[in-house]
């Protein structure tokens, strides 16, 4: 990829789309003009809205008190009008729905009298509930006569000569901590991060579609093409113009919005809130949405390129926003907080999080992780735009892009390539998650089931069926002989052996997952043991061996060396294992050995023997001392340490590789064919 | 030198071309003619890598990787239903072009103002391509596929749409750059053209190159006097041939 070509072409991107009154709207009047001052202005009507929002009710009163007379003159919320006569219920329903009034007070006659001789006294409110302001009258009201009516108890025992503390032995005082800047944080957070990801999406839809299916049709894609720029470079060049649109636009209306809310805020001078972003906290917010911005343009662009017109495009695109919008929404949701739970929701994580920028609560760790995802995401969809745009089907089938043009012409021997499978692991990882904590809270067996068979071996196996992968080659489905498979059992017992060292060593380093010991402690409580070694032992190693050592690994082995593959997918494995850390480091390691047998016997089996074994071996030890691997002493951990590293030594000189076995089994046959 | 061998094409069940071989030297005009849908645009997509053969290859200079950015850089590509960029001025849009190929500073701006004086588009060279008629339009797009100064031009009916007069200069002006040594793969529906332009050409019917050479010695092996017969006699009775 030459930069030096990438750059001219992202030039006149930026050049033909803001001579684009439509991209000129979407990037800089509806961020910065329209949506600040609509809401600014929303407020300010707020504000100088009907006496009813205001909390100024209009009752009418019917019947004769000095007490109560003299008690709503003090408290100017209530505007009294007075009724020397009753008044019948069909013209007190009538003044309430003409709104002539909010609510009516009937006095009981000797209502004054009552009250002075220490007796109770009686009035009836009519209200409408069907009406807002007739009920929040009525509310207001009743909480007024509380006070009013402490008021006049005190007032008794005073006159009975009982001190106010007998009758009220406790005293309370709130003091509001929140700063006029934090309160203004918080209205803020309230609804910026939804307002800056939807000013995103929409500056980038418009562009998206001109600046690559427009081209389509427009028939200048054709003489792009035919320049020296690669489909990569031009699709670069226009993922950098359209993703700068989308940012410009949010730096507009997060400079608007501020601005917008100042300016309210100071023509209406004794607002205890104050709009101000410190200039940390703003540029903090642009790199934040920054992965956002290049996620929508990708994720745009993608559908943009498979489109064969505009029109096609719009109708690709705008279930996209919405579906965007809805996940945005989660992020604003009353009572939504930030948890591990949303790492994997994407969207709606990042407007959790920048929420919690805004409320300084900020926890940065979450935030690379999160940004980390929405970044790969987009490189993801770009990767996929870019084969796309070097489809001719895409290009000039007049028909356009359907999956049999993905589908088709495979060799045999083809095996996935290290985006799909990439693609195939992140796509996973969340679909697990979420799998998974719908089913623990029911039942763990069936939270187990579903993941590892529902998500885990049939999603892998559908892609590559879906793809026309050859499952046999893909998953690497050769009998491995006896050799092999008993070394894939050693390398098992290897595994157990050399995490039990890890457990040791690294004890008090990282947290024991004591949670997870204990569900799977209750779930081997319940079941057989033979339900217990086929549900915790021989279903994840038959549904996890498919997709690490079998689909992911097919993807990984052409691009990288041995070490490179064997670590690549030790890491996805431990990934997998998260989020306690001790997990993620022996999966890791387990990962890294049963990644090397199957590479090194060209079988997927033997990963399978090795990974039943040290499942069936832990769940074997949890029938025997449920709690030993919490207490493992260093004379069990060296000798374990030395006892694995040979059953591995062992393992590793029985294999053969089935690969070179196969080559010399061909070689042989041209040679007699010859 | 273009060498073309044995480019075989399906798109689903059709068989969009079936072998087809040809070679263009230096200097030559090599014109593809035949009726709509006989392969002519699929032909010169290959050859300009917009597209991948079945079967078969392409040379240029021996350089089997007609992909490759420098093998792109000698190319000149154009097409009649080419649109041009509606909110870019040709001045703009020329820039443009001549910075993807590699062309910087006084370079640029020399082979810009080149091709703007030889086409005559300064009138109109800051104006925006969309309020542009047909024919401005088509000297700003020959503009910009001859502004990099490509060895090799493919063109695909580039006067389609054009009246006589407009498509007789343009015929000119590739002619002229005949004239410099530039090999030139041209796909043309006006056997006129042809007739005046061509050094070599060949009649491409359902994806089959039915007859291919010197229009005069194609004419004699046939027995007919003119490329009208010729195209009517091959394309009515291909089989016979």
């Amino acid at each position: 990829m030459h930069t030096d070509r990438i750059l001219p072409l992202f030039v006149k991107e930026i050049l033909e789309a803001i001579r684009d009154l439509r991209t000129l709207f979407g990037m800089i009047v509806l961020p910065l003009i329209l949506f600040p001052f609509l809401l600014v202005g929303l407020t300010a009507w707020g504000l100088r809205a009907t006496p009813q929002e205001r909390g100024i009710y209009r009752i009418g009163i019917v019947g004769e008190s000095s007490y109560l007379q003299e008690a709503l003159q003090r408290n100017s919320r209530f505007q009294p009008q007075f009724f020397r006569f009753p008044i019948p219920e069909r013209q007190i329903q009538r003044y309430i729905s003409l709104g002539q009034l909010d609510l009516v007070i009937q006095i009981e006659e000797n209502f004054d009298k009552h009250l002075k001789e220490n007796q109770q006294a009686s009035i009836r409110l009519y209200y409408d509930t069907t009406s807002e302001a007739s009920y929040q009258a009525f509310d207001s009201f009743r909480n007024w006569m509380v006070d009013w009516k402490t008021e006049i108890v005190k007032e008794r025992i005073q006159s009975f000569g009982i001190e106010e503390e007998v009758i009220q032995p406790l005293k309370m005082e709130g003091v509001n901590l929140a700063t006029p800047r934090k309160l203004g944080g918080f209205t803020l957070a309230q609804f910026l991060p939804f307002l800056l990801i939807i000013m995103a999406l929409q500056a980038a839809f418009y562009p998206s579609i001109d600046l690559v299916v427009g081209e389509k049709e427009r028939r200048t894609l054709e003489s792009l093409l035919t320049t020296p720029l690669t489909p990569v470079e031009i699709l670069t060049g226009k993922f950098l113009a359209v993703s700068l649109i989308s940012l410009v636009a949010v730096v507009l209306n997060l400079t608007g919005t501020v601005l917008a809310f100042q300016i309210l805020t100071r023509s209406t001078p004794g607002t205890p809130i104050e709009f101000t972003l410190s200039p940390v906290t703003f540029l903090w917010m642009v790199i934040f949405v920054l992965p956002i911005c290049m996620l929508f343009s990708a994720v745009f662009m993608s559908l943009s390129t498979l489109s064969r017109s505009v029109r096609e495009a719009h109708t690709y695109l705008t279930p996209v926003f919405v579906f965007t919008v809805l996940l945005a929404g989660i992020g604003i949701a009353p009572g939504a907080h930030f948890s591990r739970a949303y790492v994997f929701l994407p969207i709606g994580s990042l407007v959790l999080l920048l929420k919690d920028l805004l409320l300084q609560q900020a926890n940065f760790i979450p935030l690379i992780i999160v940004l980390f995802l929405h970044l790969l995401l987009a490189f993801l969809f770009l990767r996929f735009a870019a084969g796309l745009l070097q489809s001719e089907e895409v290009l000039f089938s007049p028909v356009g892009f359907n999956l049999q043009a993905l589908r088709k012409s495979k060799p045999p021997t083809a095996l996935p390539t290290l985006w799909e499978v990439t693609a195939l692991f992140f796509f996973l990882l969340p679909l697990i998650i979420w799998v998974g904590s719908f089913w623990a809270p029911r039942s763990i067996a069936l939270a187990l089931i579903f993941t590892q068979v529902g998500v885990i071996f049939a999603i892998p196996i559908l892609f590559l069926k879906l793809l026309r992968y050859n499952i046999k080659e893909t998953l690497a489905l050769h009998y491995p002989g006896i050799l092999n498979l008993l070394a894939g059992f050693l390398v098992g017992i290897s595994g157990y052996l050399l995490n039990i060292f890890l457990v040791f060593a690294l004890k008090g380093i990282v947290p024991y997952p004591q949670d997870f010991e204990e569900v799977m402690k209750e779930l081997l409580k319940n079941l057989t043991r033979g339900q217990g070694l086929s549900l915790l032992a021989l279903l994840p190693a038959v549904c996890e061996e498919t997709l690490f050592r079998g689909v992911i690994l097919s993807g990984v082995r052409r691009r990288f060396s041995f070490l490179t593959s064997v670590l690549f997918i030790g890491i996805l494995f431990g990934l997998f294992h998260l989020p306690n850390p001790l997990r993620m480091i022996t999966a890791s390691l387990l990962g890294v050995l049963f990644t090397g047998v199957t590479l090194k016997t060209g079988s997927l089996f033997p990963a399978i023997a090795a990974h039943f074994t040290v499942n069936a071996i832990s769940v074997m030890a949890t029938w025997i001392e449920p709690k030993w691997e919490t207490t493992i002493p260093s004379a069990i951990a060296f000798p374990a340490l030395l006892a694995g590293v040979l059953f591995f030594s062992i393992a590793w000189l029985l294999t053969r590789s089935l690969t070179t076995a196969r080559k010399t089994q061909e070689n042989g046959e041209n040679i007699a064919t010859l | 030198m273009l060498i073309v061998e044995n480019l075989s094409k399906r798109f689903g069940d059709t068989e969009a071309l079936k072998r087809v071989s040809f070679t263009i030297t230096e200097g030559q005009v090599y014109s593809l003619l035949g009726p709509n849908g006989a392969g002519k645009t699929t032909t010169l997509r290959i050859v300009a890598g917009l597209m991948m053969p079945d079967t078969g290859r392409v040379l240029w200079n021996g350089y089997p990787n007609i992909h490759h950015p420098e093998v792109k850089r000698q190319i000149g590509y154009l097409t009649a239903d080419m649109g041009l960029y509606p909110r870019l001025t040709p001045w703009e849009y020329l820039n443009s072009f001549g910075r993807f190929y590699g062309l910087r500073g006084k370079t640029l701006a020399q082979k810009v103002q080149e091709v703007v004086n030889r086409f005559e588009i300064e009138e109109f060279a800051h104006r925006r391509c969309e309020s542009l008629s047909t024919g401005m339009k088509q000297r700003v797009l020959l503009a910009r596929t001859l502004l990099h100064d490509p060895v090799l031009l493919i063109l695909d009916e580039p006067t389609a749409g054009l009246d006589a007069i407009t498509a007789l200069g343009f015929i000119s002006y590739i002619r002229e750059e005949k004239k410099k040594g530039k090999s030139i793969l041209f796909s043309t529906h006006q056997l006129w053209e042809a007739e005046i332009i061509s050094d070599a050409l060949g009649i491409l019917h359902c994806g089959d190159l039915v007859a291919s050479g010197t229009p005069s010695a194609l004419l004699s092996h046939y027995g007919v006097a003119s490329l009208l017969d010729l195209f009517v006699k091959i394309v009515e009775h291909p089989d016979a041939h």
